[in-house]
């Protein structure tokens, strides 16, 4: 057997020790492994066990499966089928079908990251489905930005949400304004202050 | 005392990185080095941060400082290089020695650099040339 010697002191004073540490992934939740720690006793250093990288990709790949998954159920439930995602997406038929249920295909990194950012924002199917055209897109983002602001005041009433944009021949001045309602102490305090500087 | 020029050439440091290839590795991780590097960078095994950085992850490279990196009374102090970078959003540190005994670099620290709030400014006022004087090392 191979003699593990300490990479700072060069000793072969070192021991394995395991822990616990915690993966996630987005929308894929969370797992503990277990990893190594080459540990000297000699010297106090403490290094990274190479094979740590093996069990934690494993572990990955199951988050990964278990995040694709997630992430195509719950475009599902919002309406998006399967069938109208590969078309607006320009992928061959059955290919999220393939991503979702067959177990023994692990969906490539670029397909985890197209589906989390279509998760996150759905709205760029529609843009999609509008082969990206440059004003489709600005107009679906500006409408699902208003869609946003709504749900915020409706979240919270105490907050007044004011938005403008007024464009000039060389001159456009956006602005959303969010403020919180001040209560009469305040204003009044407020006064007192501006009095007292005056 | 820092000094004030890197003990290594970073040029080596990164061929080491990208010769690892699954290999019997010449770049190992200090305990605790991978943890951060998930957390502020989303990298989370050795060969994911070794590929980073031997593809050029590291930008806009600011040398911070050279420092003996002491945990034993009886081994010469190795110096240990830091540098400042930049990855998108990102200002991260990371500091390495080379191990002369065992022949292998040592990835002492690789994180995000909260600690350097203003190093953002910094690197775009010294890019601009409005900041000459060398950054002060942080941990």
């Amino acid at each position: 057997m191979e003699k593990v010697i300490c990479t700072y002191c060069g000793k072969d004073a070192v021991s394995i020790e395991e822990h616990e540490i915690e993966l996630s992934e987005p929308y894929g939740g969370s797992s503990t492994v277990k990893i190594k720690e080459k540990v000297c006793s000699h010297c106090g250093f403490v290094e990274d066990d190479g094979s740590n990288d093996l069990v934690i990709q494993k572990e990955l790949s199951m988050l990964k499966r278990i995040s694709m998954v997630n992430v195509l159920d719950e475009l599902n439930s919002m309406g998006h089928t399967t069938a109208s995602m590969e078309r607006a997406l320009g992928l061959p038929a059955r290919t999220i079908a393939r991503w979702k249920n067959e177990r023994s295909m692990s969906p490539s990194a670029s397909a985890i990251a197209l589906m989390r950012i279509i998760r996150t924002f759905p709205w760029l199917l529609a843009v999609a489905d509008r082969r990206f055209d440059d004003v489709a897109a600005r107009e679906i983002l500006l409408q699902h930005a208003a869609n946003e602001l709504v749900k915020i005041r409706a979240e919270h009433p105490e907050y007044t949400v004011t938005s403008s944009a007024q464009k000039s021949e060389n001159h456009l001045e956006l602005f959303i304004k969010v403020s919180k309602e001040s209560i009469p102490e305040t204003v009044s305090s407020g006064n007192y202050v501006f009095g007292s500087l005056r | 005392m820092p000094k004030p020029q890197p003990e290594y050439d970073i040029k080596d440091f990164i061929r080491a990185c990208k010769g690892n290839g699954g290999r019997s590795s010449i770049v190992a991780l200090e305990g605790g080095v991978r943890r951060t590097a998930d957390r502020d960078f989303n990298l989370k095994t050795r060969e994911n941060i070794l590929s980073f950085i031997a593809t050029g992850g590291l930008e806009n490279l600011e040398f911070v400082n050279s420092i003996q990196y002491r945990l034993s009374n009886e081994i010469p102090p190795p110096l240990c290089d830091a540098y400042h970078f930049k990855s998108g959003f990102s200002i991260g540190y990371i500091s390495f020695f080379y191990s002369e005994s065992n022949k292998k670099w040592v990835i002492k620290s690789f994180h995000r650099d909260d600690a350097c709030g203003p190093t953002a400014f910094e690197i775009a006022f010294r890019n601009a040339e409005l900041l000459t004087e060398s950054l002060e090392g942080s941990e």
